[in-house]
Formats: C-alpha cells, structure tokens, sequence
C-alpha cells in the first residue's frame, strides 16, 4: 500500500476552506463581530425556546379555571350607583311613612264621624 | 490580512513533529480580531464535519468566539489557538450529549443533521477549482475532497479531532493534547489510528 502523504490531505483540507460559501463567509463574520462586541450571541433555535414558553403559559393560563367572583371591581361608577340606591331605598321608606301617617290620621277621623 | 511576523518554529515544533510529517508554522496575530478572521473558516468547517449540521456549527463557532473573547483577550497570542480549539471541542461535546438526552427523551424525533453525502455534495456544488487546472482533473479532485470529507466525518470523535488539529490546524502534538484535553500519547494514538484508516479508505482516490 502506498502511503498517502500528509501534505495531500493538508492540501485538500486547505482547498475546502478557500471555497467556503459566500453566505456561511458572512455568517462568520457577523459572529467574529458580535464576539468582539460582546453583544449576546443569536442562536437559530432561540426562536423556538421562546415560542415553546410561550405557548407552556398560554396553556397553563387555559388550564386553569377563571373565577369570575372573586374579581374585584375597583368601579366607581359601580359605588355611585349603590350608593344611589341607598339613598333610593331611604327615600321610598319616607314616602311610605308619609303615606302610613297620613293613612293613620284619615282612618281615626272616619272612625270619629261615624260616631 | 496584515500580520506581525510569520516565525517557523524549528526549535520545538518541527523537531518534534518530523517523523509525522507535519509541517508546523507558528503565526504571530497583532490583534485577537485577526486571529478570529484567521481560523473562522476552518473551526467552521470543522465544526460541520463534528456536527453534521451546518446551523448548529455557525453556533457553535459563535459561541467559541464569543468564549474566548470574553475570557482570554488578555492571554498572550500564542495561547489563543489551543485555547480557541479547546473551547470548540468542549462546545462539540456538549452539543453529543445535549442531542444524547433528546434522542433517549425523544426517539421518535431524529436530530436534523445532515447526511455525509449531503455535505459531500455541497463540496461538489462549490466548485473547488484552481487556477490552469483541467475541468477533469477538476472534477476528480471535488470528488476525492468530497470522499475525505465524508471519510473524516465517519471517524470516532476523538481521531477526527486529533486528525483535523494536526493536519489541517498545524498543531504540534503538544498544543494538540492542550486543545483535546488529554495527554500527548492519546494524542499520538488517535491520529495514527485516524491516519491508517484514511489512508486505507482513500488508498484509490489519491493514488490515480
């Protein structure tokens, strides 16, 4: 078997990096360049992590139930109108003394006159 | 590309190295910047005959970078090269055992990498040609790179490492073992193994 030099490999290996694609080049260049700047490396599969979580919470979100009750309504419009009702409910109970009163008064005097 | 000074190193690495036949040239870099633009292409490439896969060796070559950058910018120049390819082979083996665990948590799901052949074939579409070179004599040298790459591919891990530091980094076996993380005799093991089996795959493709 004849030995095959060294330097034929060294030489092919060599003629491999040469003509390393153009688009790999730049690749290789914006790396070299954020390396340097020390800016946070970009992975290709950051994108997929991020849409892993957050579709992980969305998920969780759906899972668990949606207590309507126990949601606080900070709503001033909400108290005004209680409020009001209140007042409301006060007003017809005057009314409704009023009128009890005034009931009470006509029926003594109806008892008076039939006497 | 505009460098300090080009020093062969007569004293230690080729001595050292003569009976392997390795050349070896030790290159002074000015700036960690032209280090980077030096090897880029080639840790590159090496990371794609480790991975299989050509988004994960942009990554993992980012991630090189970006390591050594942030911790040995200070180191003497000299150091950058063990250290950058230490870096890299620690990065690829994390990137074995990462896709280890989700091949055992995931069987149904393979991992997208890509078919010796595959890369074989994008070495055919590139066109390596030189200069006053017949297109036949063209075509046999893309295939033969084509067949290397495929053959290095299929090595075991720790020979294919030792193979591409030494022939085509120009390690010393010295700066090879500091980069692998082992000794200079396992060194030595892996790439005769990586040679001998190379060689006797090839034998008929480099002997035309």
């Amino acid at each position: 078997m004849t030995k095959i030099p060294v330097t034929e490999f060294t030489d092919d290996l060599k003629s491999l990096e040469e003509n390393t694609q153009a688009t790999d080049v730049f690749r290789l260049a914006r790396s070299r360049k954020t390396a340097l700047k020390q800016e946070s490396p970009s992975y290709s599969g950051i994108k997929w992590l991020t849409a892993g979580a957050f579709s992980t919470i969305l998920a969780f979100s759906l899972m668990v139930p949606f207590d309507t009750d126990s949601l606080s309504t900070d709503n001033s419009i909400d108290k005004a109108l209680h409020a009001q009702s209140d007042t409301d409910e006060s007003v017809e109970e005057l009314y409704e003394e009023d009128f009890y009163y005034w009931f009470d008064i006509y029926q003594t005097e109806l008892l008076v006159s039939n006497d | 590309m505009s460098l300090a000074y080009i020093k062969v190193d007569q004293n230690i690495s080729l001595a050292e190295d003569n009976q392997s036949g390795v050349g070896v040239v030790s290159i002074e870099y000015n700036n960690i910047d032209q280090f980077l633009k030096h090897i880029e292409k080639r840790a590159f490439h090496m990371a794609r005959l480790s991975t299989r896969s050509l988004e994960d060796a942009h990554d993992i070559v980012q991630e090189s970078m970006y390591k050594l950058v942030q911790k040995y910018t200070d180191k003497d120049s000299s150091a950058w090269k063990p250290l950058f390819y230490r870096i890299l082979n620690s990065k690829i083996t994390d990137y074995y055992r990462r896709n280890a665990v989700k091949d055992r948590l995931f069987p149904w799901k393979k991992s997208d990498i890509e078919d010796a052949n595959d890369y074989g074939d994008s070495i055919l579409d590139q066109g390596i040609a030189r200069l006053s070179e017949e297109p036949d004599a063209v075509m046999l040298r893309q295939q033969r790179i084509s067949k290397l790459a495929s053959h290095i591919q299929a090595l075991p891990r720790r020979q294919k490492q030792a193979f591409m530091l030494r022939t085509w980094e120009g390690l010393s076996t010295r700066e090879t073992a500091k980069a692998m993380g082992c000794s200079e005799g396992s060194v030595k093991t892996h790439y005769s193994r990586a040679m001998i089996r190379l060689r006797s795959m090839l034998e008929d493709d480099y002997n035309d």
